[in-house]
């Protein structure tokens, strides 16, 4: 299996570089080259801004999910509950004063997407996406798009989705309420999959409505390799309507 | 459309708390908080709401000054019971309030221990100001205070979100009439719309408490008409989070609250001050 895998970020209009909370990883290295390989796994985390340390929880997730995709809702619970040990341990130097000590306690929350594609013994390729909150998935087959996970419409974006926490008790609701989310399917060559962090992602389900092209537009921009003009782009577009915050998005285009 | 603007930190938003600090403050507050003076439970409720809001701003790499905040307490004398040498009398950053509590309490709670029983936790209660209740009500020159802090701050931050004003008081002002007052404070604008004005009428008797009414309710009595008439209208936001903590609310909810009970009390502090538009 070849793939071409682009990857851009870009921290919110007016915070640092340092303060850009989402997070992403992969299973094996990635270049300007297409990438061989029978399996490949793709996880992003997006930080919620109102949490502490959501940088720190994001990363810890997507780095253990590139590794090892979540197989279910059970097994994701599980190995939260790990990784919130990790992060307590990241953190706890850090809070010297009474007031981080007391967000840190609160717990951060992160939305996550776990994406695996692979090849099949019989031909063909099959993927499985895992998610928890409105980091999204986007498969264009031959122009159309015809997956869009777990989120579908513009509309279903909301100012409070349901996040997985660093806090076991903040996440009775992810897992009781089937919060986790799970798709699988087949793809062919040449067929493409962004996967996007939420204020992109909402602007591209908007734009795919209304232009069809527009998967094409995404692509062509992250191919064009020149960060200083993709950054030009998305300023343009927070002035219109492209909410500010983070952006994050990967593509894969399968070979 | 009104009350849009980001709240960041090129464009900070404020909050300006007006407390009544005169010696009926003394008397109790009745019900759950029965034993514990007007003026504690107060205070307890503001130093409490610093406290959140103080959270609501940090970050890992520190606070990031999303607000600017004061209070005012009127009794024996007007004048600002938060206060900060380095900057004065006027609205504190956030970062500083946070910094410079006068002390670190350790108080109790309950917390459900998630197998059916309750457990007492011991948590940090930072207090920045101390209750206090003597004097008069010199309501009229509180006010007073507030339009000056308030024009200048909007002189200097004139593309943020409308400064806030809450107004606690469990009786009537003795230093005259402070309709002209609360009419000024309102008047004081932004392009994103004017200064919100609560007013929360305190009370430790049994009489029915009036929450958030409409534009057009009959009052009680002529003291509960002008505050009531003084008070801004709820923004679409602060609405849905009245109805969020369980009020029902008609057309046009005014930002008023009378004989408020505890309760009530820290709803109105709830509903006033939860973030929104926070970048």
């Amino acid at each position: 299996m070849r793939l071409f895998v682009y990857h851009y970020h870009q921290q919110k209009k007016g915070s640092s570089e340092k303060e850009y909370e989402d997070a992403y990883s992969f299973s094996q290295g990635v270049s300007h080259r297409p990438l061989i390989a029978d399996s490949f796994t793709v996880a992003m985390a997006d930080g919620a801004s109102e949490s502490s340390f959501a940088k720190e929880w994001a990363k810890i997730l997507v780095k253990d999910f590139a590794q090892n995709p979540p197989v279910d809702s059970d097994d994701l619970k599980n190995r939260s509950k790990l990784l919130s040990i990790t992060w307590q341990n990241e953190i706890r130097p850090l809070c010297s004063d009474w007031f981080t000590e007391q967000k840190a306690a609160q717990g951060a929350f992160a939305s996550l997407l776990s994406f695996t594609i692979k090849k099949n013994p019989s031909g063909g390729f099959s993927w499985r996406a895992v998610a928890v909150g409105d980091t999204c998935l986007f498969h264009i087959h031959r122009g159309d798009l015809v997956n869009s996970f777990p989120l579908e419409k513009p509309e279903d974006f909301s100012l409070s989705p349901c996040l997985l926490s660093s806090d076991e008790t903040s996440n009775r609701r992810v897992f009781q309420e089937n919060k986790v989310k799970i798709l699988e399917g087949d793809c062919d060559k040449r067929d493409r999959f962004f996967l996007c962090t939420d204020a992109i992602a909402a602007f591209f389900l908007k734009h795919e409505s209304q232009n069809r092209s527009f998967p094409s537009l995404f692509w062509s921009w992250l191919q064009s390799k020149k960060e200083h003009e993709l950054r030009s782009i998305i300023d343009q577009k927070r002035e219109a309507d492209l909410k500010n915050d983070d952006v994050t998005i990967v593509s894969l285009k399968v070979e | 459309m009104s009350y849009q603007a980001e709240i960041s930190r090129v464009n900070p938003s404020c909050f300006l708390f007006l407390i009544d600090q005169s010696g009926s403050m003394a008397d109790k507050m009745g019900g759950e908080f029965g034993s514990r003076p007007k003026s504690v439970f107060l205070a307890d409720a503001i130093n409490k709401i610093l406290q959140n809001l103080v959270i609501k701003c940090a970050k890992s790499e520190g606070i990031r000054d999303y607000y600017h905040m004061g209070v005012i307490g009127y009794g024996d004398t007007v004048a600002p019971v938060i206060s900060n040498s380095t900057i004065g009398n006027e609205l504190i950053p956030i970062s500083e309030i946070a910094k410079n509590p006068l002390r670190i309490e350790e108080r109790s709670r309950k917390v459900d221990d998630g197998a059916g029983g309750i457990l007492e936790q011991k948590v940090k209660f930072p207090v920045w100001f101390d209750a206090t209740s003597s004097g008069g009500t010199p309501m009229n020159g509180a006010i007073k205070m507030a339009e000056s802090i308030l024009s200048r701050w909007v002189g200097n931050h004139p593309n943020s979100f409308p400064p806030i004003v809450m107004n606690f008081t469990d009786g009537e002002a003795t230093d005259g009439d402070p309709k002209a007052g609360l009419k000024g404070l309102s008047s004081i604008t932004t392009p994103d719309g004017p200064v919100l004005v609560f007013n929360i009428h305190i009370s430790s008797t049994s009489a029915a408490p009036i929450s958030f009414p409409s534009v057009g309710s009959k009052m009680p009595d002529p003291y509960a008409e002008l505050l009531f008439e003084a008070s801004s209208n709820l923004t679409p936001y602060m609405a849905s989070v009245a109805k969020e903590v369980g009020m029902t609310l008609g057309e046009s909810p005014k930002c008023f609250v009378f004989n408020a009970d505890a309760d009530l009390v820290i709803k109105a502090l709830e509903i006033g001050t939860r973030p929104s538009n926070l970048r």
